[in-house]
């Protein structure tokens, strides 16, 4: 499999030739930017030139924690292979730069200056920037209902890792934006998305089942009807359907897991609580690594939790290349996650992180 | 014309994962023909955890949001006439969309390789947990498996607790997948454009959830446990209970955003501030200081919203029911639904006469044998 791309091979990159800009202006929200930024770190992936407008102090993002040395481990994720730009508040250049763009990257503030093909707006809320200082990610997990949905029932509500809100934004614009540039004719198209739809189309099946009489259920913690539970050394997830149920029980063994109440799926799914913990006994006696090859030859869908750190080490991620040096700055090296896709025969990892940039007025020519 | 106007896309998808991407191709304007067989139905048709109605013919609603816009048509692939004539639609389409378990389609003899001998530009966009390659390729997984083998389940949790994954209700990786694949679809479409080639694309969902907390994999030593809600771009963050019973989500850069709440100098204070009055009282407060506060919603309490606020995220479909709508909308070719999900075989006739070039004759002949299933011919239902 052929990876790492010499300038020379990013012309037969899916989006060679495409130019994008990615602006936050200086009111848009932190998590704003993190949408911003992985849609335009998928585009860069992909062949696009990316060119990020910084102030002069440069993106906040860049103070954020974890460090790689010197380098926050966010903004390296996020912004490996984009070119950086530092305009300085000279509204014309950073017009002109806009202007030999294709697609613009922005929050609802307008931007000096049009591309020539796909302007896309993230905002927090649906319409604009209307209110976007007194929200987050966060509190837009609340109004969409994704936080209501994970935890234990008598403990708060929580967010599923990372930035899952923020990220499934930054696809949203990704996709809104090739889709702009495969119309047809020329003309300008707008993308909007926001924190507040996404996270409401995301959570479409529990939204929509009050519409039909459907129930919605909240946080169920060791009711639910699949969670994560002990093994000998870690957690897994244990997940089936009926198709699986029989494979289930095989593997455990048990006589009380043969009690007619477990049988059919509607039924089972009230009593998952007393079937987990029956299943949970005989895993504890498995180690991940056995569980894994168990699923392999049974079928069944149970995941074991690995920790990030194992993931470096895994064969299938392994054996394809899916986790990727990034050279930063300062010489060190992060390795991060390439952009999910095999293209026939190619995997697409991202370029370096740049340094930061010098104000066009002060640089050198 | 919308984007996709003039892509015809062979649509294998099943349940959410692939259904759901071609039905976002779909709502962009795709051409897509939803592919089913006569002993093969996608497992979405029966999946109805409790039924919307009485009507036993009605489709169940996770259904028919997963499938709108599209076309319907039941061939019988395993027969060596299904397999040819399948082949014939493949020559008159871009796309080829299928999430099967790795190994259907080889016995299928449906591979890429088979698929390009019949259309040499041909897009294959294979949606699979673990992709096309590796060790465990093969593994069996629903959306919940791979948030625990991906790490997204190992950084998801209460603070030193157990990891967490949004179970069965959510299956978030099989959600968020749509919204991707569907771009890469677009991409490869946009490539095929200016170079005349066809790819294929091997997604693997599992790939697609460490990417998505992809910044957590540059430093793995600072997320050795779980820190509930706690993020690195807000100096606290969580959720707090009130008097009322309701959680306050809260996120808060510093303590000094805080000027006409008095006393309120840490975690603790905020904690007793929030559980000493009514959830709106607390969230008019803090954001009357700028502090982003809501108040956590229930499912019913966001559909009332949105009913309120009618915006892009849900949709009305032409039969009248509320389903998923689109996740990002397009100002000059607004993404919508024209046609609701199809009863199995509707356009089987039409599909084969139209894209397949066979005669009424030789379609009957295939519907009489078997080999396709069309519909019964449209009882139209007066109101």
């Amino acid at each position: 499999m052929e990876s790492e791309a010499p300038q020379s091979a990013r012309a037969s990159f899916p989006l060679a030739g495409v130019i994008a800009v990615e602006r936050a202006s200086a009111h848009c929200p932190l998590d704003v930017r993190l949408s911003l930024g992985l849609a335009g770190r998928m585009l860069a992936d992909l062949g696009a030139e990316v060119i990020k407008l910084e102030p002069r102090e440069g993106d906040p993002l860049r103070a954020t924690g974890p460090r790689i040395g010197q380098t926050s481990a966010l903004f390296a994720f996020l912004n490996a292979g984009k070119k950086f730009v530092c305009v300085d508040s000279d509204a014309e250049a950073e017009a002109r730069i806009i202007a030999g763009s294709d697609a613009l990257l922005r929050d609802p503030e307008p931007a000096p200056g049009s591309p020539s093909r796909v302007e896309a707006i993230a905002s927090l809320l649906p319409g604009g920037d209307r209110g976007q200082e007194a929200d987050s990610e966060f509190t837009l997990l609340a109004y969409s209902g994704l936080l209501d949905i994970v935890g234990d029932p008598d403990r708060a509500p929580l967010q599923l890792g990372g930035h899952q809100l923020a990220y499934g934004v930054g696809l949203a614009l990704f996709t809104g934006i090739v889709a702009g540039l495969a119309e047809e004719g020329g003309a300008m198209e707008t993308v909007r998305a926001n924190f507040l739809d996404t996270g409401t189309w995301l959570n479409w099946k529990g939204v929509i089942a009050p519409s039909w009489g459907g129930s919605s259920p909240s946080r169920q913690g060791d009711a639910a009807e699949w969670r994560t539970v002990r093994c000998a050394d870690g957690w897994v997830a244990l997940v089936h359907r009926q198709d699986e149920w029989p494979a289930l029980k095989a593997l455990c063994n048990d006589p009380r897991l043969d009690d007619p109440r477990f049988q059919k799926r509607a039924e089972r799914r009230r009593h998952s609580a007393e079937v987990s913990a029956i299943v949970e006994e005989h895993l504890r006696q498995y180690s991940r690594h056995e569980i894994r090859a168990m699923t392999l030859a049974n079928r069944l869908p149970l995941g074991p939790v690995w920790t990030v750190e194992e993931l470096h080490e895994d064969s299938q991620y392994g054996e394809r290349g899916f986790l990727v040096p990034v050279c930063l700055p300062d010489g060190a090296q992060a390795v991060v996650p390439r952009i999910p896709v095999i293209w026939g025969d190619r995997i697409f990892g991202p370029g370096a992180l740049d340094d930061i940039a010098v104000p066009i007025a002060e640089g050198v020519q | 014309m919308k984007p996709l106007a003039g892509c015809r896309v062979l649509d294998m998808g099943i349940i959410t994962a692939g259904a759901a991407t071609s039905a976002l191709l779909a709502d962009l304007g795709a051409d897509v023909i939803k592919v089913e067989a006569p002993r093969y139905r996608d497992p979405f048709r029966q999946w109805s955890v409790e039924a919307p109605s009485d009507d036993p013919t009605a489709l169940p609603p996770f259904f028919k949001a997963t499938n709108r816009n599209k076309q319907s048509i039941s061939v019988d692939l395993k027969t060596a006439e299904g397999h040819a004539l399948f082949c014939k639609l493949v020559a008159k389409s871009d796309v080829v969309l299928e999430n099967f378990r790795r190994g259907v389609m080889k016995s299928l003899d449906l591979e890429y390789e088979t698929l390009r001998r019949f259309n040499p530009a041909i897009i294959l966009a294979s949606i699979s947990s673990q992709g096309e390659s590796g060790p465990e390729a093969r593994q069996v997984s629903f959306g919940s498996t791979l948030e625990a083998t991906a790490g997204l389940a190992w950084l998801t949790g209460y603070d030193q607790g157990a990891p967490v994954v949004s179970g069965v209700d959510l299956n978030y990786p099989d959600q968020v997948v749509a919204i991707f694949a569907a771009g890469m679809v677009v991409t490869a479409w946009l490539d095929r454009r200016r170079t005349g080639r066809g790819v294929h694309l091997d997604m693997a969902q599992r790939e697609l959830t460490s990417f998505l907390s992809g910044e957590a994999f540059a430093v793995p030593a600072a997320h050795a446990g779980r820190t509930g809600n706690a993020r690195e771009t807000y100096g606290l963050q969580d959720c707090f209970a009130a008097a009322d019973g309701a959680w306050v989500a809260v996120s808060l850069a510093t303590f000094g955003q805080l000027t006409a709440i008095a006393d309120v100098n840490g975690r603790d204070d905020l904690e007793r501030w929030i559980a000493a009055r009514p959830s709106d009282e607390a969230v008019a407060a803090l954001r009357a200081d700028g502090v982003a506060a809501a108040r956590v919603s229930t499912a019913s309490e966001v559909l009332a919203a949105w009913r309120d606020r009618p915006s892009f995220s849900l949709t009305h479909t032409p039969d009248g029911s509320l389903a998923k709508g689109f996740p990002f909308q397009l100002d000059r070719h607004p993404l919508e639904v024209v046609r609701d999900a199809p009863v199995l075989g509707t356009d089987t006739r039409d599909v084969l006469a139209r894209v397949g070039g066979f005669s009424v004759a030789e379609i009957e002949d295939f519907i009489d044998r078997g080999v396709v299933e069309a519909a019964p011919e449209p009882t139209t239902h007066e109101e």
